[in-house]
C-alpha cells in the first residue's frame, strides 16, 4: 500500500455553498488536542499522575504562496466571523477535489493568526492558523467542490511595499529605503467560553481581542542613495519617528515603475507605533536594521 | 440608487502587459465604484505568459 503524500491533503474553506482548497498550498497541518487534568490523589500509593481528558480542541494551520487575496483574508479576520473547514484527503487528479476520506474532518474556527511575509525577490507567502470552536467531526459526505484556478501567477516580495508616514495626519508616501524583508502579522486572541450548557467535550472559543504588527528590515544606508521621485524613510528618518513616540500612519500597496517605488492598488493600511528597532552589524558585512511596528487602532482594507 | 448596467461581477481579476497598465485599470475601476470599498489583493504575474493580474472584491 502506496504511502499517503503530503499534497493529497488539503484544507477546504467553504465559500457560499461550495469548499474550495487554499489555493498554491506549500504545508498544511491539523493538530488535535485532549486537555486533561490529573485525577491522582492521596489514595494512590504511587507517584505517578492520572491525567483524564477533560475537554478537546483543535486547530489548523495552513501555508502558501497565494496572496492576491490579500485584502480579502484581512477583512475576514477582522470581521470576527468563524469559517467552516474541512481536512480531507483529495483526488490524485487535480489535488482538489475531497474525498470524504475516512480520517476527513470537518469543523468551524475561528481565523485567528494569519502572517503574510513580502521578502524581496522571494515568492510572498501567507501562513493562515485556524482555532477550531466546537466539534471536529467526522465528514461522512464529499462536500460539494468549486475547484481553484491553477495559473502559475506569483508575486514576488520587492513588488510590495512598506509606505509610512512621518505623523499620524499625512496619507504615507515614503517608501522604506533599501527595504529586504516585510511581514504583516494579524492575531486575535480567542477565550474559551465552554460552559454546563456545552453538549459534549469539545471546547467553544470567542473571539476577544484583535492585535497587529508589521515587520520591516532594510540595509542602512548613509542618506538617501537611489534617484527617484518617490522619496523614503531611512534609519535615520525612522529615528525620528521612534524618538518623537507617536503612531505615524502607513500603508502596504503594489509597486511597479523605477526602483519599486510607484505606488499602486494599496492593499491595507492603518497607523502603528514603533515598538522595536534593531541595528544589526555584523563584521564583513552589510549593516542592517529591523523595526518593529505595532498596530495602533485597527487597519483598513485599502486605502 | 438605479442598478448599473453592465454592473461589475466581484470578484473581478484585471490582467494586463505591465504593472503600469493594471495600476491604470484598478483607478479606472475604482472611478466606476466611487462610493464602494473595493478591496484589493496582491499583483501576481504570471510565469506562462509574463501577464499581471489582481483580484478586486469589494465589500
Amino acid at each position: 500500500m502506496a504511502t499517503l503524500k503530503g499534497q493529497n491533503i488539503r484544507v477546504l474553506l467553504q465559500d457560499g455553498t461550495k469548499f474550495k482548497v487554499v489555493g498554491k498550498s506549500t504545508n498544511a497541518t491539523i493538530t488535535l488536542t485532549g486537555n486533561t487534568e490529573d485525577a491522582s490523589t492521596k489514595d494512590d500509593v504511587a507517584m505517578a499522575a492520572k491525567p483524564e481528558v477533560v475537554s478537546k480542541s483543535w486547530s489548523v494551520s495552513v501555508e502558501s504562496l497565494d496572496v492576491t487575496d490579500a485584502g480579502a483574508i484581512l477583512t475576514a479576520v477582522k470581521s470576527l466571523t468563524p469559517f467552516t473547514l474541512i481536512w480531507d484527503e483529495v483526488s490524485a487528479a487535480d489535488n482538489q477535489t475531497a474525498l470524504a476520506a475516512t480520517f476527513a474532518r470537518k469543523g468551524t474556527a475561528y481565523l485567528n493568526d494569519v502572517t503574510f511575509a513580502w521578502n524581496d525577490r522571494e515568492n510572498s507567502t501567507k501562513s493562515l492558523q485556524f482555532t477550531g470552536s466546537g466539534p471536529l467531526e467526522k465528514l461522512s459526505t464529499a462536500p460539494t467542490m468549486e475547484l481553484v484556478t491553477v495559473d502559475g501567477a506569483y508575486t514576488k516580495g520587492q513588488f510590495v511595499r512598506l509606505f509610512l508616514s512621518s505623523d499620524n495626519s499625512t496619507t504615507p508616501a515614503k517608501v522604506i529605503a533599501a527595504a529586504k524583508q516585510l511581514s504583516l502579522h494579524v492575531s486575535m486572541t480567542l477565550e474559551d467560553a465552554t460552559t454546563k450548557d456545552t453538549t459534549g467535550d469539545w471546547q467553544i472559543q470567542e473571539p476577544t481581542a484583535l492585535s497587529y504588527d508589521i515587520s520591516t528590515g532594510a540595509l542602512v544606508r548613509s542618506g538617501e542613495t537611489v534617484t527617484s521621485s518617490v522619496a523614503a524613510q531611512d534609519l535615520a528618518s525612522i529615528e525620528d519617528i521612534y524618538e518623537a513616540s507617536v503612531p505615524v500612519k502607513w500603508q502596504i500597496a503594489n509597486v511597479s515603475g523605477a526602483n519599486n517605488r510607484t505606488k499602486g492598488a494599496v492593499i491595507v493600511s492603518g497607523s502603528v507605533t514603533i515598538t522595536s528597532l534593531t541595528l544589526n552589524t555584523p563584521n564583513r558585512a552589510n549593516a542592517d536594521y529591523s523595526a518593529t511596528l505595532s498596530g495602533y487602532g485597527i487597519y483598513t482594507v485599502g486605502a | 440608487m438605479a442598478k448599473k448596467e453592465n454592473a461589475t461581477q466581484f470578484p473581478v481579476t484585471l490582467t494586463a502587459a505591465t504593472r503600469e497598465e493594471l495600476a491604470v485599470k484598478f483607478d479606472e475601476l475604482k472611478d466606476q465604484h466611487a462610493g464602494e470599498t473595493l478591496i484589493a489583493g496582491c499583483v501576481a504575474r504570471s510565469k506562462d505568459d509574463g501577464t499581471f493580474k489582481i483580484t478586486i472584491t469589494n465589500i
